[in-house]
């Protein structure tokens, strides 16, 4: 079947008629046409309907700065003068606008570490390490261990210890499929790969925090920058804390947070989460992290000879 | 007219067809095809001028494919709001559409459409649009060696999927 049934694969598909209805028709080309004069026409209204005003501001500007300098040499005798001691009002602006900035600037690295968290999968191509995780409305406390490739070839594979019973599970992806695998009871589930994100259970909130920007960064008054440059296992990380939402605590049972977020990629480091009483109800700390190391070949595909599908 | 539409309209006579199909080997429906494809040229006209690359069509594509995988993941997500069941409502093919003779490009084509995205769209890039590896590469911002592995296995499953329908 193999060359042929290739070679011939974009003729077949041409002449079907799925694909013979899909044609770009003379109204589809004039919508587009008619489209970008809208915008162009848009466009040159804007540009005209500030021409005049701004050619206004220009002159005044220019009338202005003149007789303010003229005034200056005839006061003082000095070509400039514009020192801040002698214009309170400009220093007392200056200062204000100085503030108003650094809120902007603020607001604007506040972004970029949100962003940075919601696309760390951009930021890196290996991942190697090992964390511990509490959540104590349940009393669960968990050691985990992951490697995980997310260039050619593409997997990875997580390890979690809890203290419930001594459970113990694994979980593995790549290209295709999902695993997860409970190692006490001898059985597995696996779902195909849908490959909207790479997914690996245990260590998502940490090294894909996504969900956690989306759940915990949603409200911008809500958190700050604590610190810029700290460091945590020899990375520098930023520093931010902020309170919940009303929904969100709701939600969560919680009240305020606060994370160690990887500069360079977004990596979750840490994170803790405090109750009304300022208790820790939920933390993630990394022991070690090794990112875009060359990983030693491991496998991507569990061995599940004696396990049972729960499919 | 000016020279520039003319320009335009002679880009879309020329690649509009094209480009279509493949949205449509994306989104599946007629008439969203339309409109994506439709944004598609308008984001390329827009930065028409910043263009500096060997060639067009496959700048076309890239948008194109963009596009469309924006589409998917949004429509992803209304997907899990809504429930699989609705959607699947709102998409159900109609009745003439049911009773459309099939021939044997039909079953190829059909079969095409079963295979999941990512396998779909080596696919189509490949063998439809006949792009090199390195073009494909370069459109999915995927390394050569990943889009080797997968049209391999894209291969392996349309082939099985001809198969299982005789």
């Amino acid at each position: 079947m193999d060359d042929e049934f290739f070679q011939s694969l974009k003729q077949r598909m041409d002449n079907s008629s799925e694909l013979t209805k899909v044609e770009f028709t003379k109204e589809s080309k004039e919508r587009v046409l008619e489209k970008l004069h809208r915008t162009n026409d848009e466009n040159l209204q804007k540009r005209n309907r500030w021409r005049g005003p701004i050619s206004f501001a220009l002159t005044a500007i220019l009338l202005l700065g003149t007789g303010y300098f003229g005034l200056g040499v005839i006061k003082n005798g000095n070509q400039f003068n514009s020192s801040s001691e002698n214009n309170p009002s400009i220093s007392e602006k200056n200062d204000s606008s100085n503030e108003s900035n650094k809120e902007e600037r603020n607001q604007l690295t506040k972004k970029a570490i949100k962003k940075l968290m919601m696309h760390a999968e951009e930021n890196f191509t290996t991942a190697k390490g090992e964390f511990t995780y509490h959540r104590s409305s349940v009393d669960l406390n968990e050691e985990v261990q992951f490697k995980l490739s997310l260039e050619d070839p593409f997997g990875g594979y997580a390890t979690s210890r809890s203290n419930h019973e001594g459970n113990e599970s694994s979980y593995y992806f790549n290209e295709d499929y999902i695993w997860e695998v409970d190692e006490s009871d001898k059985t597995y589930f696996k779902a195909d790969n849908q490959d909207v994100e790479p997914l690996l259970k245990p260590v998502t909130q940490s090294i894909f925090p996504r969900k956690m920007a989306i759940d915990y960064l949603a409200s911008m008054d809500l958190w700050s920058i604590e610190e810029q440059n700290a460091e945590l296992n020899g990375r520098e990380v930023f520093i931010i804390a902020g309170e919940l939402s009303d929904y969100g605590k709701e939600l969560n049972a919680a009240d305020s947070f606060r994370f160690w977020v990887d500069k360079e990629t977004g990596i979750l480091i840490q994170y803790e989460i405090y109750g009304m009483d300022g208790d820790i109800i939920d933390s993630l700390y990394t022991k070690t992290l090794e990112v875009d190391k060359d990983l030693e070949e491991f496998d991507y595909e569990p061995d599940l000879k004696g396990y049972r599908s729960l499919d | 007219m000016d020279d520039q539409e003319l320009e335009f309209e002679e880009i879309m006579d020329r690649y509009g067809t094209d480009i279509k199909r493949i949205v449509y080997m994306y989104v599946r429906d007629y008439s969203l095809a339309d409109d994506i494809t439709q944004e598609t040229f308008i984001k390329c006209f827009t930065h028409y001028h910043q263009f500096r690359g060997d060639s067009l069509r496959n700048w076309l594509i890239q948008i194109a494919v963009n596009r469309s995988k924006d589409y998917l993941r949004s429509a992803y997500k209304k997907r899990t709001l809504l429930g699989d069941s609705l959607i699947n409502l709102l998409k159900s093919p109609s009745v003439e559409t049911k009773v459309l003779e099939k021939s044997i490009e039909d079953d190829v084509t059909a079969c095409l459409m079963n295979l999941p995205v990512k396998y779909r769209e080596i696919i189509t890039l490949y063998y439809y649009k006949e792009l090199t590896i390195k073009e494909i590469s370069d459109t999915l911002e995927k390394n050569e060696n990943t889009i080797k592995s997968r049209l391999r296995r894209a291969k392996d499953l349309l082939k099985k999927e001809v198969s299982k329908n005789g």
